[in-house]
């Protein structure tokens, strides 16, 4: 069980302690409530740029690195769809200067033309490295669009092209800066060997003052429902046939998440999967397979995805996968299986909870689901779900109307 | 044309904290030193292990003289590893898998040019279910022909998709050309070294490094007395095979090269440069790793900062100091922006001559200096994080205190004494240049 105490302060900002006295070291993590969803169609990756520019220096600490390192700390960010989130670690006797710092970039980030044209270039690379320079790491930016319509993940977060990344301005960012980055729109969790009054009294002195943003209740978007199957084929100049089939999958706050991410494990998570056994091992199908939820707070997806083997044709091997998911459908899950992928669950979640740095993350993540208290009901939640809860709704998920289909052929 | 709104409007008299002072802070100099222990088992197998207390999980690492230098043939080390959990002759690799995921369990192998490590994470609760397995895996491994099928077929897909990365190419061509391609450190599988695996070389290097014995265990987590217990006579029915090889310090001297391979449909450039050095056996290797850490080690470093903070050519540069048995390793690696391939390669040869002809200031010294204590307390936090750092205590037969002593060694180098081993060790006249992309 992860112990803590929330508090707000004045200017609305969330903050949770969690006191670990078996480490020596102390985590400040800052989740802001702004992901790619909150981006303008026409300015896509900004959420991530604007995350390289965290790091540029504020108003009284114009080296936000050196200091940090300086004290042993260390620090990074990452961008999601939903939100961004920063943290830091230090040494426990050092953790005020992670809260100087860490005020002082909500209170006043130097935003500069310099900074801006650097990361830019940076982030540019970044996109070439992971999503032009690999083979198959184009899926995403042709998968998303194909299955999202109107929901604002129809973009991935490193953004849509590099042209989106090219033209930001600095106009741009200063009124990105003034809309998100407000103490009323961040959680800030201080965990680690730190007693709450310490956590308390520093807190209020560096982050009481900053003032609130303007900041709108956002509304919960949906992507309209899928009615037939979708697919499109890519022809690359990449080693091996790859098939890509993406579900739309519930809401991570939906009561069916728990059962659906049971269902993808036992659909394809490691080498007892239903997937693994049939498809790699037995029928010589696939050389690898991997199945998992993309787990957004918003409409989720559950993907499938496969290396084809050479030789195999390509829609035999998508029949294969469909017909397994048919199995599953018509003729269920056994108890054992459903035994077997919460046993997996619960050893995964009790391996994340030894280290300080992920219960900070998570208990961020669920308070800005709203619950914190989420973060202790996971494995109840995932034990309550049954063979006949999984069985309902596989159907239903598992369906091709339900379904978008990329066919990567190498050329 | 819009007036810039910025984004704050604050009266600054009337905020109450001062921002503008820095914070102080203190220089770590004492890391508390975590506890470990050790029980020797009936068969002489050193059982070492560290308790969390109740976190409910345990992590068993189960160490093997079963790396790339025991191999006789190609490929042989780690196709063994990649198959542990392929078959027995009493359960197929299917009751395996289900059996362990059954219990939660995650049962990982994995092979090093050194040695070879297989990994249990299970819930504490659950440890004792997962043990047949393990001895089954140990004693009675049948490496079927149908699974050794399947390993040859996804290993060559594998390796068909590799060789479209150019990360992976300058990888390859430069410890196979450092190291060269028959030696440990140098040795990358071929599709035709994939086809000429038989089973009976398996099942030989299986009975002589695996069935052979346990070099040594490390328990981390819920290490409670009844675990210990059930531990102790589990493993104490197996073999133990004696470490043979001591770490040291043998055959330096590569010959430098310069390799380029043209890549024209890609829009980056992989580089990497460096070559075989000293390990932990020399008394110079800290002041070494110190003087990595300044130059390319960690995001305040010099490379960082000129290639990436001030002209924006990569997401990321980083040098590295790797220290094996025999030797080390010094490489520095990228992937850049091709039209910049040149101003890189040129910038980086700049920031060594630097290291070699001026002095490093007090200011940027120090901060290394603390950020290193910074990686050393960090890599100590936690009994996952601890098992690995004693995997080195044991290896090389350091004192309890290592860690802690490594604290005060790093705080006497000097400038001078930095200058001293960029000399003598980032030598550009050492070093095998790779590069792999777009020519320009």
């Amino acid at each position: 069980m992860i112990r803590y105490t929330k508090f707000v302060l004045k200017n609305g900002l969330t903050v949770i302690h969690h006191e670990d006295n078996l480490t020596q070291l102390c985590v400040l993590n800052t989740l802001y409530n702004v992901g790619s969803k909150d981006e303008d169609p026409n300015k896509t990756g900004f959420a991530h740029l604007f995350e390289h520019l965290m790091f540029s220096g504020s108003k009284n600490v114009p080296d936000f690195d050196g200091v940090l390192q300086n004290a042993s700390g260390e620090n990074n960010a990452f961008t999601t769809n939903d939100y961004t989130n920063y943290y830091i670690t230090l040494p426990k006797n050092n953790i005020e200067l992670g809260f100087w710092l860490e005020s002082d970039r909500m209170f006043a980030l130097n935003i500069n033309k310099k900074a801006l044209s650097i990361q830019k270039k940076v982030v540019i690379e970044e996109y070439k490295e992971r999503y032009l320079n690999q083979p198959y790491g184009d899926i995403w930016l042709n998968l998303l669009p194909l299955v999202y319509k109107k929901h604002p993940y129809r973009w991935p977060t490193i953004g849509r092209s590099v042209s989106h990344i090219s033209k930001a301005t600095l106009n741009n960012v200063r009124s990105f800066y003034k809309k998100h980055y407000g103490p009323n729109n961040a959680i800030l969790v201080v965990a680690g060997n730190i007693p709450l009054e310490t956590a308390k009294r520093l807190t209020k002195k560096w982050f009481e003052e900053i003032p609130r943003i303007k900041n709108k209740d956002k509304a919960s978007l949906s992507e309209p429902k899928q009615l037939k199957p979708r697919s499109i084929t890519l022809s690359k100049n990449v080693p091996l046939d790859v098939v890509v089939k993406a579900f739309r999958f519930p809401k991570r706050l939906n009561k069916d998440y728990y059962l659906s991410d049971l269902l993808c494990d036992i659909i394809g998570s490691g080498e007892s999967s239903r997937l693994f056994n049939s498809l790699v091992k037995e029928r010589a199908i696939f050389s690898e397979v991997d199945c998992y939820l993309t787990g957004d707070i918003e409409d989720g997806l559950l993907i499938v995805e496969g290396r084809v083997i050479k030789g195999v044709d390509i829609k035999h091997a998508e029949g294969e996968i469909r017909n397994l998911l048919n199995n599953i459908v018509e003729l269920g899950i056994t108890d054992d299986e459903l035994k077997k992928v919460k046993n997996k669950t619960e050893t995964v979640i009790r391996f994340n909870n030894v280290d300080v740095l992920n219960k900070a993350m998570k208990l961020a993540y669920c308070a800005l689901l709203g619950n914190i208290e989420l973060v202790n009901l996971e494995t109840a939640n995932y034990n309550t779900v049954s063979k006949k809860d999984i069985t309902k709704k596989a159907g239903l998920l598992l369906s091709e109307k339900n379904c978008s289909t990329i066919f990567y052929r190498s050329k | 044309m819009k007036k810039i709104v910025l984004p704050f409007f604050i009266d600054l008299n009337k905020m109450k904290t001062d921002r503008t002072t820095p914070i102080a802070f203190q220089t770590v100099s004492k890391v508390a030193i975590p506890k470990w222990q050790k029980l020797v088992l009936n068969n002489g197998v050193d059982l070492y292990y560290i308790n969390s207390g109740n976190s409910g999980v345990l992590k068993l690492d189960i160490v093997f003289n079963a790396g790339v230098d025991k191999q006789k043939q190609k490929s042989i080390a780690k196709a063994v590893s990649s198959m542990l959990l392929s078959g027995t002759n009493s359960r197929n690799s299917a009751q395996i898998a289900s059996g362990l995921d059954y219990w939660g369990a995650y049962l990982q192998a994995h092979c090093y040019p050194d040695d070879a490590v297989l990994t249990l994470f299970s819930l504490s609760k659950n440890t004792k279910n997962c043990l047949p397995f393990i001895s089954d895996i140990l004693t009675n491994s049948a490496f079927p022909e149908t699974e050794l099928e399947t390993y040859k077929r996804n290993a060559v897909q594998k390796l068909l998709e590799n060789e479209k990365k150019n990360r992976f190419l300058a990888r390859r061509l430069f410890y196979s050309s450092v190291f060269g391609n028959e030696s440990k450190y140098g040795s990358f599988s071929l599709s035709s070294d994939y086809i000429n695996i038989s089973r009976e070389n398996l099942l030989s290097f299986y009975k002589d490094n695996y069935f052979g014995g346990i070099k040594y265990i490390i328990a981390s987590g819920n290490t409670n007395k009844q675990t210990l217990d059930r531990l102790f006579c589990f493993f104490s029915t197996l073999h133990h095979h004696k470490t043979m090889v001591s770490p040291g310090l043998k055959g330096l001297g590569d010959k430098p090269k310069r390799l380029v391979l043209d890549k024209p449909e890609s829009n980056q450039t992989a580089i990497r440069i460096g070559y075989k050095t000293i390990n932990r056996a020399h008394v110079d290797f800290l002041g070494l790793q110190l003087l990595n850490l300044v130059l390319g080690g960690y995001f305040g470093s010099r490379l960082t900062k000129v290639i990436r903070e001030e002209k924006g050519l990569t997401y990321g540069i980083y040098s590295s100091l790797e220290s094996f048995t025999d030797c080390g390793c010094f490489s520095i690696e990228t992937e850049i922006n091709s039209a910049a391939t040149q101003i890189c390669e040129e910038e980086i040869y700049k920031e060594i001559q630097r290291l070699r002809s001026v002095l490093i200031s007090k200011e940027e010294l120090d901060r290394a200096k603390r950020y290193f204590s910074g990686l050393i307390i960090r890599s100590l936090d936690g009994p996952f994080s601890i098992s690995e750092r004693l995997k080195t205590i044991i290896d090389w037969d350091y004192s309890n205190n290592y860690y802690g002593s490594i604290l005060e060694r790093i705080a006497h180098y000097t400038s001078e004494d930095l200058m001293v081993l960029a000399v003598k060790y980032l030598n550009p006249k050492l070093f095998t240049t790779v590069i792999v992309g777009k020519k320009t």
